[in-house]
C-alpha cells in the first residue's frame, strides 16, 4: 500500500512538473513583467494605491472573519433547529440525535475511509496539511451542545406547561386551547418539576 | 511548497519595497505554476493572458498584504480574472487541440512508469485533466499545480473549503487513475490501486 502511495506522488508530481512546463520561465516575459513593474514603482503606484478587501490575504483578514462568522451562524441555525425538532416532536416520545441535528439517520460506517484531505496527502502533494480552521464542531461536542439544548427546550416546555394547565383550570376552561395537547402527557412532564398541586 | 513559500513572502516585502531583483525572484517562483493553471483554463492563449496577469499584478503589487501563500491566491485570483475574460472576449469554451486519444499516445518506452511519465509533454498532461468537470479541474490546477492551500483554493474560486477539498479529491481520483493508465501497465501487477472510494 505504501508503495503504492509513494508511486501516485511521483505521478502526480511528474504530471504537475510537465504542466508547469519544467518550472522554466521565458525571460521576454520575463523582461516585460519587469518593466511593468519598473513603471509603477516610478509612478509611484506602489506607495499610492490603496488596499482593497480583495488585496488583504492575511490570516485574519476580512475573508477568513467572514467565514468564521459563517461558521458561526451555521451552529446557530443547527441549534435552532434541533429545538424546533424538539419542540415538534414534544408529543410524540423523544427524538434521536439524528433528527434533532436535522440529518439523515443513515448509517454512516465508512468513518475509516480516506476523506479528500487524505487522499491528497496520501499523493504526497500538500506539504503543509492545512491547519487552519476546523468550522465543523466535533461530533461529542456538538452532541453535548444539542443535548443541552434538548433539555433547556423540555424545561421551558414544561414550566409553559405548568403555567397554561393553571391558567386554564383557572378560568374553568381547561386544555379548550390547546386541543392537541394530551391531558396525560400534560400531566406527566411538570410531575416531574414537583410543582404541580 | 512551503519553504518556497517562506522565501516568496520575503520577495515580496522586498519587491513592495521597490527592489527589482525581488520582483524577478517572484516572477520566477511564481509564474510557472500560474501558467499553468492558466494553461488549464485558457490552453493555447496561456502565455499572453498570463502576461496580462503580471502587468496587473506588476501595477497592483502595492496593494497586497498577506504572505507567501496569499501571493499566491492573490495572483491566481487576477490570473483567473484574466482567463475568464479572455475566455468571454472570444466567446468560447476552454479549448481543445486534439483528441485525447491522440495526445495520449506516448512514446514507446515500456520500461518504468516513472520513465513514461517523465517523456509527459505538458499538452499530454493538460489533456489528462481536460476532460474532468471545470471544478475538479480548476480545484486539482491550484493545490497541485500553483501550490495552494483548501482555503485559499476556496477563496479563489468563491466557495466553501469543503466543496474545495472534495473536487480537489474526486479530480485526483480520476487523474490519478489516468495517470495509471498512462504508465503502460507496468506497475499494475502489484495487484492494488490504491484508491479505496
Amino acid at each position: 500500500m505504501r508503495r503504492v502511495e509513494e508511486l501516485s506522488a511521483s505521478r502526480a508530481a511528474a504530471w504537475a512538473a510537465a504542466v508547469r512546463g519544467g518550472d522554466v520561465v521565458d525571460p521576454i516575459q520575463e523582461g516585460r513583467a519587469l518593466a511593468a513593474f519598473r513603471e509603477a514603482r516610478d509612478a509611484g503606484l506602489h506607495d499610492r494605491l490603496r488596499t482593497r478587501r480583495r488585496d488583504d490575504w492575511r490570516p485574519g483578514a476580512p475573508w477568513r472573519r467572514r467565514s468564521a462568522r459563517a461558521a458561526a451562524l451555521g451552529l446557530a441555525a443547527a441549534l435552532l433547529a434541533g429545538g424546533a425538532a424538539v419542540a415538534a416532536a414534544g408529543s410524540g416520545g423523544t427524538p434521536s440525535p439524528s433528527t434533532a441535528l436535522g440529518r439523515p439517520s443513515e448509517p454512516r460506517t465508512d468513518s475509516h475511509a480516506p476523506g479528500p484531505e487524505s487522499a491528497i496527502r496520501s499523493l504526497g502533494l500538500v506539504a503543509d496539511p492545512a491547519p487552519t480552521v476546523s468550522p465543523a464542531p466535533t461530533p461529542s461536542a456538538s452532541a453535548s451542545v444539542q443535548e443541552t439544548a434538548t433539555t433547556k427546550a423540555q424545561k421551558k416546555k414544561a414550566q409553559k406547561e405548568v403555567r397554561k394547565d393553571a391558567t386554564a383550570q383557572r378560568a374553568g376552561r381547561p386544555y379548550d386551547r390547546h386541543p392537541a395537547q394530551p391531558r396525560a402527557q400534560a400531566k406527566e412532564k411538570p410531575a416531574s418539576k414537583g410543582r404541580r398541586p | 511548497m512551503g519553504g518556497h513559500d517562506a522565501e516568496l513572502g520575503v520577495a515580496v516585502q522586498r519587491a513592495q519595497l521597490g527592489d527589482e531583483e525581488a520582483f524577478a525572484q517572484v516572477y520566477r517562483l511564481v509564474q510557472p505554476g500560474l501558467l499553468g493553471y492558466v494553461r488549464g483554463l485558457v490552453g493555447d492563449d496561456a502565455e499572453d493572458v498570463a502576461a496580462d496577469a503580471w502587468l496587473e499584478i506588476a501595477r497592483d503589487l502595492g496593494r497586497f498584504r498577506g504572505d507567501g501563500g496569499g501571493f499566491r491566491g492573490w495572483a491566481a485570483t487576477i490570473a483567473r480574472h484574466q482567463a475568464l475574460d479572455h475566455l468571454r472576449r472570444q466567446q468560447r469554451r476552454p479549448r481543445t487541440y486534439a483528441t485525447e486519444a491522440e495526445l495520449l499516445e506516448l512514446p514507446d518506452r515500456q520500461d518504468t512508469a516513472g520513465a513514461a511519465l517523465e517523456s509527459l509533454s505538458t499538452e499530454q498532461a493538460l489533456a489528462l485533466i481536460r476532460g474532468l468537470p471545470r471544478d475538479q479541474a480548476e480545484a486539482v490546477l491550484l493545490r497541485v499545480v500553483v501550490g495552494l492551500d483548501a482555503p485559499t483554493t476556496a477563496r479563489v474560486l468563491g466557495k466553501q473549503p469543503g466543496a474545495v477539498r472534495t473536487a480537489a479529491y474526486r479530480g485526483l481520483r480520476r487523474l490519478a487513475g489516468r495517470l495509471r493508465r498512462e504508465a503502460g501497465g507496468t506497475d499494475g501487477t502489484d495487484g492494488t490501486d490504491g484508491t479505496t472510494g
